[in-house]
C-alpha cells in the first residue's frame, strides 16, 4: 500500500486485499465502508476494524481470519502463520511445519501439485493430475482445500434411502388432508387446490474410522480432508480416529474453522503418531460407541493401511462383529495400489474376507471408486 | 459514530444485555447503512436476545418471525382471512347488499404477519427473522426481494410501502449453508462463546441478588465444562438457567453442596451422552477447581 494514497485508493486497495483472501467483496462494501469510516470523528483502528469485518465478511471462517488480514494491510504486520490464502505463494511455501499428523500444514517438499500445475496449464490438466496424483505427493494447501470440496461433491452421491418424515407438494404423492383442508377454505369448502406428501430421501448414516498411527503420515493429510468433508456434508455422520485407542472427533470435524479444529485436536491431543493396535480400537469402539450410533442402515468405513501389532486373529473378530451391526463394511486402503505392497498378504486376505468391500484410497480418483462402490 | 456506539452499549446494558463495541459497533452501522444484519453462532450464546435487547434500548417494538421448514409467504407477509369474507358475503347476501370485489379484499380482511406488520409502523421496530437457516431455499429468495425493496405487493391491494424501515435481525445457527446473495445483503456478526469476564458481567446483569463468588465459582465450571468433548456445550442461556436453579437451593458457595450440583447439571448438559462422559469424579474435580 503506498504511505500517500487517498482514503478511496486504500479503501480500494483493502477491498482487493481480501479479495485475494477468498472475500467475496463487491464495490458497494467498498462504498459502505467508505461511509462507515467518514463516520467516526476520530480515527479509531479498533471501531475501523469492527465496522470492515461486519461490511465485509459473510461467514465465520472469515470472521476468524479478518484480524490478521486487518492487521497485515493497514498496521503492516506479518499476517501470521502460512495458512493465510493472502500471502505469496512463495511465502507460504517456505519454512512450514510439520504441524500435527499433517492436517493441512504439511510442508511442500512433496509438492508435485505446484510442478504439475506449472506444466498443466489449463484447468482441466489441473483436475486430472490432482485426481490422479498419490495422495503421498500431494500436500498442497490447495489442493487439500479442493480434495474436501471433491470429498463433500462425491458424498452427494452416496445412495439415499426413503425416510419417515414427509414434505409437503404440491403435486405428486399422498394426499395430505390436513393442509388440502385448509387450502380448501378460500375456495368455500371445495379441494380445488389439493396437497400431498411425499417421504423424504435421507442419506445413510456414515461412521468413520481413521487410523493416523505413523505409518499412515504420508496418506493423512488428504484423507482428513476427505473425511471432514463427509462428516461436514451429512448431519448424522460420526468420525473417530484411533492409533492405540480411539477417540471421538467428530465435533472438532464438524467446526467450520480448519484452525479452530486442528486448535482443538491439538489441545485433547489425540493425534499422536505412534504404533496401530487396530483390533483394540474397534473393540473400544464396539464397547462404547457402537449400540448409540450404528443402526441397522449404516455404512462403516474404516480408513488404515492395515499394519496392525494386535493378533491378526483378533482384527478377524472385531471385523465380523462389526459387519454384524451395519449395513456395508468398507475398508479404505491406501497401500492397495501402491507398487511393493502385497493385497494378497496374511493380513490383507483376512480383512477382504471380512469386510463387504476392501478398496483403494490413495488418490482422489481411488476415493471416486470407493463411493461408486458404495452405491452397488 | 463513537458516541453512538457508547450509547448503545450503555443502553443495552440497562436492558440487561452485555455487550462489547463489536457488536455495538455492527448494531450501529445497521442502523446507518440501513441493512439488514445476519447474527451466527452456537445456540444459546443470546442471537435471539440481541434483538429483544435493541428493541429495548431504542424502546421499539419487537416483531419475530420464527423460521421453519416449510414456511410460506402466507405464514410471513399476509393472509386473508378467509372466513370473514364468507361471513361478511353470507351477511350482504342477507341484506340484499351489492358487494364488489374491493369490499370483500379490504384491508379488515387482511391478516398481517410480521413481514407486513414491520413495514406499517410509524416508529422503525427491530423485526427479528430467527433462525433462517431453518426455512426453505425458495423463502429465502423471497425473503431477498422484500429486504431489498421494503415494499410488498398484495395483488388485489396493489404495492404497500414501508412507512418506516425496520432494523432487521437474522439469526442463523449453521444448520443450513444460507445462500451468498443473502449473504451480501447483510452485515454479518458472529457471536462466540464468551469470556470469562463477559460471562460473569452476562451473569451479574441478569442475577444482581447473588454472591459474586458463587457467580464466579459458576462461570469457571461452565467455561471448563464448554472444553470438554460433549455433544452439547452449554450457551450462555444454560449458564443463567443453571445459576437461577442453584439460588433456588440456596446454593452459596458449590463445593459445599456437591449433591446439588450433580442433581442440577440437567440444566447445562442435554444429553444422555453427556450426562454419561462426564463422571461424578470429574464434577468433584471441577467444583475443587472452580473453589
Amino acid at each position: 500500500m503506498p504511505e500517500h494514497a487517498s482514503a478511496s485508493e486504500r479503501i480500494l486497495g483493502f477491498v482487493r486485499h481480501l479479495r485475494t483472501a477468498e472475500f467475496d467483496v463487491t464495490g458497494e462494501d467498498a462504498v459502505l465502508i467508505g461511509r462507515a469510516l467518514i463516520g467516526f470523528s476520530q480515527p479509531d483502528p479498533r471501531l475501523s476494524r469492527n465496522a470492515c469485518r461486519a461490511i465485509c465478511c459473510q461467514k465465520r471462517e472469515q470472521w476468524q481470519r479478518f484480524d490478521e488480514l486487518f492487521e497485515a494491510y493497514w498496521l503492516h504486520r506479518d499476517a501470521g502463520p502460512q495458512d493465510d490464502p493472502a500471502r505469496p505463494a512463495e511465502q507460504k511455501s517456505a519454512g512450514g511445519t510439520g504441524g500435527l499428523a499433517g492436517i493441512g500444514t504439511g510442508t511442500d517438499v512433496f509438492d508435485t501439485y505446484k510442478r504439475d500445475d506449472a506444466g498443466a496449464g489449463a484447468g482441466a490438466g489441473r483436475q486430472t493430475t490432482i485426481a490422479k496424483a498419490d495422495f503421498r505427493f500431494l500436500n498442497n494447501r490447495d489442493a487439500m482445500r479442493r480434495v474436501e470440496r471433491i470429498a463433500e461433491q462425491l458424498a452427494s452421491r452416496l445412495p439415499m434411502r426413503l425416510g419417515r418424515r414427509r414434505k409437503l407438494t404440491t403435486r405428486s404423492g399422498q394426499l395430505a388432508l390436513g393442509p388440502t383442508l385448509r387450502t380448501s377454505v378460500r375456495c368455500g369448502g371445495l379441494p380445488l387446490d389439493p396437497r400431498y406428501s411425499v417421504r423424504r430421501y435421507v442419506p445413510p448414516r456414515l461412521v468413520l474410522l481413521h487410523d493416523v498411527s505413523h505409518s499412515m503420515t504420508f496418506n493423512n493429510p488428504l484423507l482428513f480432508r476427505f473425511t471432514r468433508g463427509l462428516v461436514r456434508r451429512f448431519k448424522t455422520a460420526e468420525a473417530f480416529v484411533f492409533h492405540t485407542r480411539l477417540f471421538r472427533v467428530t465435533p472438532m470435524y464438524r467446526q467450520s474453522s480448519l484452525t479452530r479444529m486442528k486448535e482443538l485436536l491439538e489441545a485433547n491431543n489425540w493425534l499422536w503418531l505412534g504404533g496401530t493396535c487396530i483390533a483394540d480400537s474397534l473393540a473400544e469402539f464396539r464397547d462404547r460407541f457402537a449400540a448409540s450410533i450404528l443402526e441397522a442402515d449404516s455404512i462403516l468405513i474404516i480408513i488404515s493401511d492395515g499394519f496392525d501389532s494386535n493378533e491378526p486373529a483378533r482384527l478377524v473378530e472385531e471385523l465380523r462383529a462389526l459387519k454384524r451391526q451395519c449395513r456395508r463394511l468398507v475398508w479404505l486402503n491406501p497401500m492397495l495400489e501402491r507398487e511393493g505392497f502385497n493385497p494378497d498378504k496374511g493380513e490383507v486376505r483376512n480383512v477382504r474376507r471380512n469386510v463387504d468391500r476392501l478398496l483403494p484410497a490413495h488418490s482422489l480418483e481411488a476415493l471416486r471408486r470407493c463411493i461408486t462402490a458404495m452405491r452397488e | 459514530m463513537q458516541e453512538k456506539i457508547a450509547q448503545l452499549i450503555a443502553s443495552l446494558k440497562s436492558c440487561r444485555y452485555i455487550t462489547d463495541d463489536e457488536l455495538a459497533t455492527t448494531l450501529v452501522l445497521m442502523e446507518v447503512l440501513g441493512r439488514p444484519i445476519l447474527i451466527e453462532g452456537e445456540a444459546g450464546v443470546g442471537k435471539t436476545a440481541i434483538a429483544a435487547a435493541l428493541a429495548c434500548a431504542r424502546d421499539t417494538q419487537l416483531i419475530r418471525l420464527q423460521c421453519y421448514e416449510g414456511i410460506d409467504a402466507s405464514s410471513a407477509v399476509y393472509e386473508w382471512n378467509y372466513t370473514q369474507q364468507l361471513l361478511w358475503i353470507k351477511i350482504c347476501e342477507q341484506r340484499d347488499e351489492s358487494l364488489h370485489e374491493s369490499d370483500i379484499y379490504d384491508q379488515r380482511f387482511l391478516l398481517e404477519r410480521p413481514l407486513l406488520k414491520s413495514i406499517r409502523q410509524d416508529k422503525a421496530p427491530v423485526l427479528l427473522i430467527d433462525e433462517v437457516d431453518r426455512a426453505d431455499e425458495a423463502f429465502e429468495a423471497f425473503l431477498l426481494e422484500v429486504l431489498s425493496d421494503f415494499s410488498i405487493t398484495i395483488p388485489e391491494l396493489g404495492t404497500l410501502e414501508a412507512r418506516s424501515i425496520p432494523h432487521v435481525i437474522l439469526t442463523s445457527n449453521g444448520t443450513r449453508e444460507l445462500s451468498d446473495a443473502l449473504r451480501r445483503r447483510c452485515l454479518f456478526h458472529y457471536v462466540p462463546f464468551p469470556p470469562f469476564d463477559k460471562e460473569l458481567a452476562i451473569l451479574a446483569a441478569h442475577l444482581p441478588e447473588v454472591d459474586l463468588k458463587l457467580l464466579m465459582q459458576i462461570t469457571k465450571f461452565v467455561q471448563t465444562v464448554r472444553d470438554w468433548d460433549i455433544q452439547k456445550r452449554p450457551g450462555v442461556a444454560e449458564t443463567i438457567d443453571w445459576a437461577r436453579a442453584l439460588c433456588s437451593f440456596d446454593v452459596s458457595l458449590l463445593v459445599d453442596n456437591p449433591d446439588i450440583v450433580r442433581t442440577t447439571l440437567s440444566c447445562l448438559l442435554k444429553t444422555t451422552e453427556d450426562h454419561r462422559f462426564v463422571s461424578e469424579q470429574d464434577v468433584a474435580a471441577l467444583m475443587a477447581k472452580s473453589a
